[in-house]
């Protein structure tokens, strides 16, 4: 154990000493000034304001307007998004296709697609006109034909037409039945407000909505910076020509990974916890002058277990496959992993989780949601941190066998005896 | 000539080939995130350099990667052949790997009844994926380590994701906004990029300390 203990404190100095871990630092803090922004508080709402932000419809009806006009938009740019494998892709489909779509169209609205094309290119040209005038931005929603389906088309019919062409599309579109009844985003009332206010301040704490944001942006970063202090510790004996001397030493296999392991990962997480401080200031003075309490270490408990599989997982990867390549091959692979679960979630940033490296929950507050999303949000952490810890243990088993001798030579397991300790 | 087609051959065989199937690997995965049929203009764009462009992490980045080890440089430093017409070898290889997926993909692309100008698109991610490698090149030359060289432009690539408009002229992604202009800044910053990382590779650290110091 005091072998392990002394390890692990070389370790950390070693890393707090490479350029790589300022950067890795340099990057963490310039995301988050950047990302974060200030931190404005919580206000009350005041009755008469003007708007009180959005919020998710049950009304099947507004559902159906809205995924019309979602639709309508995106035949006449000939552009669906879709999540075939979980990550966004973008659709364009062939004319035989689109008359198909078109054709469910006039069924559901009971307009020609070619009445249909003309009002979308009147109000295209208002709205680019309105644009120019008042030297504003044209924004994608709005382009609203504010047609709806017809009236005497029932739900579940209109969500077997559009099963069929979420079908058309290839699967994974926001024609899904179950996408449809999260697609009624409407303004949220005074009394909405009020209550969600009353939900933030008393049972979720402004600690907790703001722990989520933070670990929502900094999660995106946590998912890949920590694997090149991974790639670099693992290359570094190589480097330094130290394998044969540290394979002579009486240290066990594991207790060299596991001590570079621990040591990285605390390293990574330190500037994440002084990170954490600052808001963890702010929230508490949020909570006090709104005449509440909430517990100093609950904006850093969330952080922890938050963010922590991430980071275990990430650097897992990065030891891994340093440890079973003997190259930077792990960046590559951790790469293609973070490119993969950050496109997955363009759809809804706000309480999307599955199984996705970084779940997302990019707003404040929401408790509603976030308490929907946590079992699953459970499931995620729990899984990442499983996986992290077995491709840790194959590291050391590949560390093992690599230091008695064995070794991958074109492709093929070899062992050489004479080697063995 | 012989010599360098031998350098060229084994610097393929050795060190590029696994790098290549990468890159051939890259490709065959774009599908799988990105529609590559009846695209527009600005789609396409987007495809070329979302993914495309991280073809030159890939391909130029490792440059050094043969002579990591110190006593491996030391031994073709006193070689015939000069360092730098070896790193020349191995820069025009990955350039002629990065044209030619590049071109394959596009034409990929015109296959599947993509509208797009091919120069255009071809001439746009070559420089993008030029600029990605060539801050890759110029840090591994200046911290001779390969984790902070792919750790640059991955995290260059993650900032034009996300704040691209503050990058000014040297936005990587600027075909999405339908500007070339962009595209020559990128261009002319991955030359001195690359040609300050193979100088300084090649004079090497203490060289340019002693060099200093007599200046000094």
């Amino acid at each position: 154990m005091k072998n392990f203990l002394t390890l692990c404190k070389i370790e950390c100095i070693q890393i707090a000493k490479s350029m790589l871990y300022y950067l890795f630092i340099a990057c963490l803090i310039l995301f988050y000034i950047t990302q974060m922004g200030e931190y404005n508080g919580v206000t009350k709402p005041k009755p008469g304001a003007q708007s009180y932000g959005f919020t998710y419809s049950t009304e099947e009806r507004l559902m159906m307007e809205m995924t019309t006009k979602g639709l309508l938009q995106e035949f006449f740019d000939n552009q669906y998004k879709t999540y075939p494998f979980g990550f966004l892709k973008n659709v364009v489909l062939s004319e035989k296709k689109q008359e198909k779509i078109g054709e469910i169209i006039e069924d559901i609205t009971g307009y020609e697609i070619s009445e249909l094309r003309i009002k979308w290119e009147e109000k295209n040209n208002q709205i680019q006109e309105d644009a120019l005038k008042n030297g504003t931005m044209i924004m994608a929603n709005q382009l609203d034909l504010e047609i709806a389906p017809l009236d005497s088309i029932s739900f579940q019919e209109f969500c077997s037409q559009m099963e069929q062409i979420d079908e058309l599309i290839g699967g994974g579109s926001d024609y899904q039945t179950e996408k449809i009844k999260t697609s009624a985003y409407v303004p949220k009332t005074y009394e909405q407000a009020l209550s969600e206010y009353e939900e933030l301040i008393k049972e979720d704490g402004i600690g907790n909505a703001y722990a989520r944001q933070f670990c929502d942006y900094m999660g995106i970063l946590l998912a890949i910076l920590p694997v090149f202090l991974a790639v670099s510790r693992g290359l570094r004996d190589r480097r330094a020509k130290a394998v044969q001397v540290i394979d002579s030493k009486q240290a066990a296999s594991s207790c060299i990974i596991l001590s570079r392991y621990l040591s990285t990962i605390v390293m990574a997480l330190l500037p994440l916890l002084l990170l954490a401080i600052s808001p963890t200031l702010q929230t508490q003075y949020s909570m006090k002058a709104v005449g509440q309490s909430e517990n100093f270490f609950t904006l850093i408990r969330v952080v922890l277990w938050w963010l922590t599989p991430t980071i275990l997982l990430t650097v897992s990867v990065g030891f891994f496959f340093t440890e079973l390549t003997k190259s930077a091959s792990a960046i590559l692979v951790q790469g293609i992993w973070w490119f993969l679960s950050i496109n997955s979630n363009q759809g809804s940033l706000t309480g999307m989780v599955g199984f996705n490296l970084i779940p997302r929950f990019n707003s404040f507050g929401n408790y509603n949601i976030y308490q929907e999303v946590l079992p699953e949000l459970i499931r995620n952490r729990v899984m990442y941190t499983a996986i992290a810890i077995l491709l840790i243990v194959l590291t050391i088993g590949i560390y093992h066998w690599r230091r008695k001798g064995g070794s991958l030579s074109h492709g093929a397991l070899r062992i050489n005896r004479k080697n063995q300790l | 000539m012989e010599r360098y087609v031998s350098i060229g051959k084994t610097n393929f065989r050795y060190h590029l080939l696994p790098h290549l199937v990468l890159g051939m690997l890259l490709c065959l995965v774009a599908p799988l995130a990105m529609s590559i049929e009846n695209l527009n203009e600005l789609q396409s764009a987007r495809i070329v350099e979302l993914f495309l462009s991280l073809l030159g992490v890939v391909f130029f980045v490792p440059q050094f990667l043969p002579d990591q080890d110190k006593d491996i440089r030391d031994l073709l430093s006193s070689k015939k052949e000069p360092m730098l017409t070896v790193h020349l070898i191995r820069l025009l290889e990955a350039l002629v790997c990065l044209l030619i997926l590049m071109a394959i993909f596009l034409i990929c692309l015109k296959q599947g009844e993509c509208v797009f100008d091919f120069a255009k698109l071809y001439f746009g991610g070559i420089i993008s994926a030029l600029f990605l490698g060539g801050l890759g090149i110029f840090f591994y030359a200046l911290f001779d380590n390969i984790a902070i060289a792919y750790m640059i432009p991955v995290l260059y690539y993650i900032l034009s994701y996300g704040a691209g408009k503050k990058l000014g002229n040297f936005y990587l992604f600027s075909l999405l906004r339908d500007s070339l202009t962009e595209k020559y800044y990128l261009l002319f910053a991955s030359v001195i990029l690359i040609a300050l990382g193979i100088s300084y590779r090649c004079i090497g650290k203490r060289n340019v300390i002693m060099m200093m110091k007599q200046k000094g």
